[in-house]
């Protein structure tokens, strides 16, 4: 239940504290049970929604992402040629292909352009 | 090594005036809490509930009207505990003296001393802007906010602490204060059982300004073979920081009219007035209060005493302070502990009002 508070101070839970005009939750109360109790003594009123509060209360629903993997293109022998060794290793580190790190350019190029096929 | 230029400013300068603005705390809420002190940890009070009921005639030779009394409810309260410390090496002597494990000559020591109590001075008065906002809570809302400890809720009734319908705020033209204060009082009178007819006026800074403007007030001011309403010079008291407008009379109460604007400063620079800016609050002169300050943990050193060189008593004051040495931070810490708890101990003798609710 939805209650506006009419004094000036009223304790909550968890050592919280609402102030004059707060609308707070019977939930928040440290005895929900007594709110009938409390608004019978002046200390809480019933709060009726508004038609602009029912509004902003209407659960808005997040549309569902869903997650594809992107298409990865590798790259040819020339492309990989016209990299540097340090480029090729990041590329490779990037996709995900196994290399060797201590292989020369060649071999390096050559163990990249085989694990990208094996990874199709 | 001193250059020669440190050696210079000796001689060709001085210092001719020294400024610190370090005031002194100004509780002006302590006169109606006054201190009581002890070696508990726990503060209790007991409240006996009585009504005004009248004597109803019998008849003779009938039974007696029967009185039973109800038993007096004890509240216990744990004040919270305050404690600052601050670390002694922090001074340049401590570095010349016992930091390089030299005894300190007497002009060390007196420097040291006054040093040490300088910065213990400033650590009591942030204890006592903590106890002013307590009493500052307990007479505004009735519930004394804390912030590692539980909050402590007095309880206050509702009608107690209130607020002004839209058409009742004080800088509306159908706002009357003068009427809002004269049923406060007679709240005071009918459920806190004052018996009084004097009342002190607490008004927040708004809400001094909004009364000082209300029509109402203004037509009582204009009386001229009527005299209910004097208002003067404000009168500053620098001790409590109260500050006194002058008097008013509603319904059959004399009301002293007061503003208190001391504050206190956030870590983040923010000030806030002890007593909110919209609120008046109603003190009558028969209200009872307490600062009760619990016990605090004092190390007692005893040298002679092989056993037990040293333990832990329970202090009874205000303020307690301790030094030691810390062996894993490698500090001298000065510390001054404080348990006070602000105790509106007749609760149906306060009324506040928010005064400008829109």
């Amino acid at each position: 239940m939805k209650c506006k508070v009419k004094v000036i101070a009223i304790s909550l839970n968890r050592n919280k504290v609402a102030k004059l005009g707060e609308i707070i939750d019977s939930s928040q109360l440290p005895n929900p049970d007594n709110v009938e109790q409390l608004i019978k003594n002046g200390y809480l009123e019933k709060y009726k929604l508004s038609k602009k509060d029912k509004v902003a209360e209407i659960e808005v629903i997040e549309p569902e992402v869903v997650e594809t993997e992107a298409e990865i293109t590798y790259l040819n022998e020339e492309q990989l040629k016209g990299l540097t060794k340090s480029q090729i290793k990041e590329y490779a580190i990037e996709n995900g292909i196994d290399f060797d790190a201590d292989s020369n350019k060649k071999d390096l190029i050559a163990e990249v352009l085989s694990n990208s096929d094996k990874k199709d | 090594m001193i250059t020669l230029n440190q050696h210079r400013a000796a001689i060709t300068q001085k210092a001719i005036a020294r400024y610190t603005d370090e005031a002194p705390v100004r509780a002006g809420l302590s006169a109606f809490f006054p201190t009581q002190t002890s070696t508990a940890k726990q503060v209790s009070i007991e409240v006996e509930r009585n009504r005004q009921l009248i004597a109803v005639d019998v008849q003779r030779s009938t039974d007696p009207n029967r009185n039973t009394f109800s038993k007096s409810t004890e509240k216990l309260f744990v004040p919270p505990y305050y404690n600052e410390a601050w670390d002694f090496t922090a001074t340049d002597r401590y570095d010349v003296t016992f930091g390089v494990g030299a005894a300190p000559s007497h002009q060390d020591a007196v420097n040291m001393i006054t040093y040490a109590s300088k910065r213990l001075t400033s650590m009591r008065a942030k204890i006592m802007r903590a106890i002013e906002l307590q009493r500052a809570q307990a007479v505004t809302s009735g519930i004394v906010q804390l912030v590692n400890g539980d909050n402590i809720d007095y309880k206050r009734k509702s009608a107690a602490v209130g607020a002004v319908a839209g058409s009742g705020n004080w800088t509306a033209s159908t706002g009357k204060p003068a009427d809002d204060i004269a049923t406060g009082c007679n709240f005071l009178r009918e459920e806190g059982l004052s018996s009084v007819a004097n009342v002190h006026c607490i008004l927040g800074q708004d809400a001094f300004a909004a009364f000082m403007n209300n029509d109402q007030i203004k037509e009582k001011a204009d009386f001229r073979r009527i005299s209910r309403l004097e208002l003067g010079m404000p009168q500053f008291d620098n001790v409590t920081g109260l500050v006194f407008h002058g008097q008013l009379a509603t319904a059959d109460y004399k009301v002293n009219i007061w503003t208190y604007n001391e504050f206190y400063e956030a870590t983040n620079g923010d000030k806030t007035k002890y007593i909110e800016v919209d609120k008046m609050i109603l003190i009558p002169d028969d209200f009872n209060g307490v600062t009760a300050y619990a016990g605090t943990p004092l190390i007692v050193r005893d040298a002679s005493n092989a056993e037990y060189p040293a333990y832990i008593a329970q202090n009874e004051g205000e303020f307690t302070v301790n030094n030691y040495i810390d062996q894993v931070k490698k500090a001298h810490w000065f510390e001054i502990a404080s348990a006070p708890l602000a105790v509106p101990v007749s609760i149906d003798r306060l009324y506040t009002l928010a005064v400008l609710t829109t």
